[in-house]
């Protein structure tokens, strides 16, 4: 757990490695071509671009502790007003999209096992593979089409804050969440299903229905929960895969969400804001995968006997 | 005579056992042709325009339509496979080659380097290559090597840990130690005595490798990352398709199609591949 705060350190100073390899003078960016050296001299001096390299990291280190992550060269806002607008959006997107990944994945995965070979088997397992190969992109369009420009009962893009009703919002957030989630399911689906599977040839599970439980019982309470501990690792993974995937679901459906932000930031040069995402993003995930990580011994009692030593 | 007949009969024979590896790698193999020989077969020039002729539907002269600028949607097609065939197989190529590179040298000299890569391969194991991608695009500008090097970082880490999971149990045998002691150098003994039995799992990642960059290669360049207009390009034409939608559905279900039965022939490879070199694998 404390390994987590070497990972964060590292990965700070590879984000402004980033900032400081990036081609291009934010002095004379700021100054415009046309200014004097003095000007441009005078500018460098003020944001501190002439001090010495741990200087400045130790500098934006601080800046980036406190909440100051700079400003946006483009908009007159500044980087954490920009992230506070747009990561109610992302947030939505993510839980919806991993909800609709988990909502499809279980009870595929669950039936899939129990009925292994099964018609509903080979269905399901073909019906995952072909979702592999779909690229989210492709399929949000395809929903796009389906569902905004045949059936028009959906809008095609854009997004409808909670302020305007949570069935607007809902509807601007559907297809995103489908386009998103479908693909996660897939590999979700599959390791619940191994997992599953593994776990109801054990011999716990032959005592339990020996013991006289009802098959749904042994089912819910003893498989299920069991084979829910790999699936948490495949989860965590997942999460990262939705963190990727909510740029592209941002583009495809015009949502203002935090994806879209660091995507336009790092294609307008607006540096200020693209590495400070980044550097959230990243420190966001390793926090993320830290939660998972503690979450596995309230999971699993090996790993919390083990770990404490017992 | 006899033998040769039945070692044929024996391929032949595989080839219809595992019949989705077969339909894959013929897949694969077509598609790859298919695109090589674009100049040959597309019927008019990707770059023509013809402003009269815009967002047309598919038609006899036009098979898959026209684009925006009038452009012939199918020779578009053919010629768009080729940036992401080329970007992808680099990509793959170099993450093979550094990754394996990395997960040998870490599994067989250990200590505090096989630590170090441990830990910044578990990092990059599940990052987000959209992130990892406009990260690069960042320091490097948009183009189709930001999206070459993006992948290939991120697809490192399945070499490496595949390859020193394979050299790890294999480090401590007599036949390496008496190598050794022979006096061969180490790459030697890692390369005569160790690679070969990473070649059939190596295959596999390849494969599979393959098909994350092509899905992944596209998606950067939709996002805008990669290559970019006018070059015609599978995920380029989704994004200027998607604004088109409503005018010209067609545009975007051609280039999309293309990528998703390259993308699903490659993963058949793949899962055919692994089914074939491990024989214990529990079958479905």
């Amino acid at each position: 757990m404390i390994g987590v705060i070497p990972t964060l350190i590292g990965i700070s100073v590879l984000v402004f490695a980033i900032n400081y390899l990036i081609p291009g003078d934010p002095a004379l960016i700021m100054a415009g071509s046309e200014a004097s050296p003095e000007i441009v001299a005078t500018l460098r001096q003020q944001w501190g671009l002439d001090q010495p390299v741990y200087v400045r990291y130790l500098a934006w280190l601080g800046n980036m502790l406190t909440g100051n992550l700079g400003d946006s060269y483009f908009s007159r806002q500044t980087v954490t007003q920009l992230v506070g607008n747009a990561l109610p959006v992302t947030l939505e997107l993510a839980i919806l999209s991993l909800l609709v990944a988990v909502l499809i994945a279980v009870p595929t995965g669950i039936v899939s096992a129990v009925k292994a070979g099964s018609w509903f088997d080979l269905a399901a397992a073909a019906l995952g593979f072909i979702g592999l190969s779909i690229p989210s992109f492709w399929l949000g369009i395809v929903l796009i089409y389906v569902f905004a420009v045949y059936l028009q009962v959906l809008p095609a893009g854009g997004f409808t804050p909670i302020s305007g009703g949570i069935g607007a919002n809902l509807q601007s957030m559907i297809l995103p969440s489908i386009a998103l989630g479908t693909f996660a399911s897939t590999q979700l689906m599959r390791y619940l299903r191994a997992s599953l599977l593994d776990v109801l040839h054990a011999d716990y599970i032959r005592t339990a229905r020996a013991k006289g439980l009802r098959e749904q019982t042994v089912l819910l309470a003893h498989a299920v929960r069991n084979a829910l501990i790999p699936f948490t690792t495949v989860l965590g993974v997942q999460m990262g895969y939705l963190l990727g995937g909510t740029v592209i679901a941002e583009s495809v459906f015009a949502l203002p969400g935090i994806g879209r932000l660091v995507l336009t930031a790092v294609l307008n040069r607006d540096y200020q804001v693209a590495t400070g995402i980044i550097f959230l993003i990243a420190a966001s995930f390793v926090l993320i995968n830290l939660a998972v990580d503690l979450l596995y011994p309230a999971l699993d009692p090996r790993v919390r006997l083990a770990r404490s030593g017992g | 005579m006899a033998a040769r007949g039945r070692r044929r009969a024996g391929l032949l024979a595989t080839m219809r056992q595992r019949w989705p590896l077969s339909v894959g790698i013929l897949t694969v193999v077509l598609l790859c042709l298919v695109t090589i020989g674009a100049p040959l077969l597309a019927p008019a020039s990707p770059d023509i325009q013809n402003m009269s002729n815009v967002l047309k539907p598919p038609s006899g002269s036009h098979l898959f339509g026209t684009d925006e600028f009038g452009r012939d949607l199918l020779s578009r097609v053919l010629y768009g496979g080729r940036v992401t065939l080329i970007a992808s197989t680099l990509a793959v190529l170099i993450a093979a080659v550094v990754g394996c590179t990395v997960g040998l040298t870490a599994g067989y000299f250990g200590g505090w380097y096989d630590a170090l890569v441990g830990r910044i391969v578990d990092i990059l194991f599940a990052f987000p290559v959209i992130l990892l991608g406009i990260a690069i695009v960042a320091i490097m500008g948009p183009g189709v090597v930001s999206v070459i090097v993006a992948i290939a970082v991120a697809s490192l880490p399945n070499f490496a840990r595949v390859s020193r999971s394979a050299i790890v149990p294999e480090k401590e045998r007599e036949y390496v130690l008496a190598a050794h002691v022979v006096g061969a150098p180490t790459s030697y003994i890692i390369a005569r005595t160790l690679l070969p039995n990473l070649i059939g799992p190596l295959m596999v990642l390849i494969s599979l490798g393959f098909a994350y960059a092509v899905l992944y290669e596209a998606s950067l360049s939709f996002l805008g990352l990669g290559a970019r207009p006018p070059t015609p390009e599978w995920g380029v034409m989704l994004s200027t398709a998607r604004d088109f939608i409503f005018q010209a559905p067609w545009y975007a279900f051609f280039p999309g199609m293309a990528i998703v039965i390259l993308v699903f022939s490659l993963n058949l490879v793949g899962d055919g591949l692994r089914d074939a070199i491990d024989p214990y694998r529990t079958r479905r």
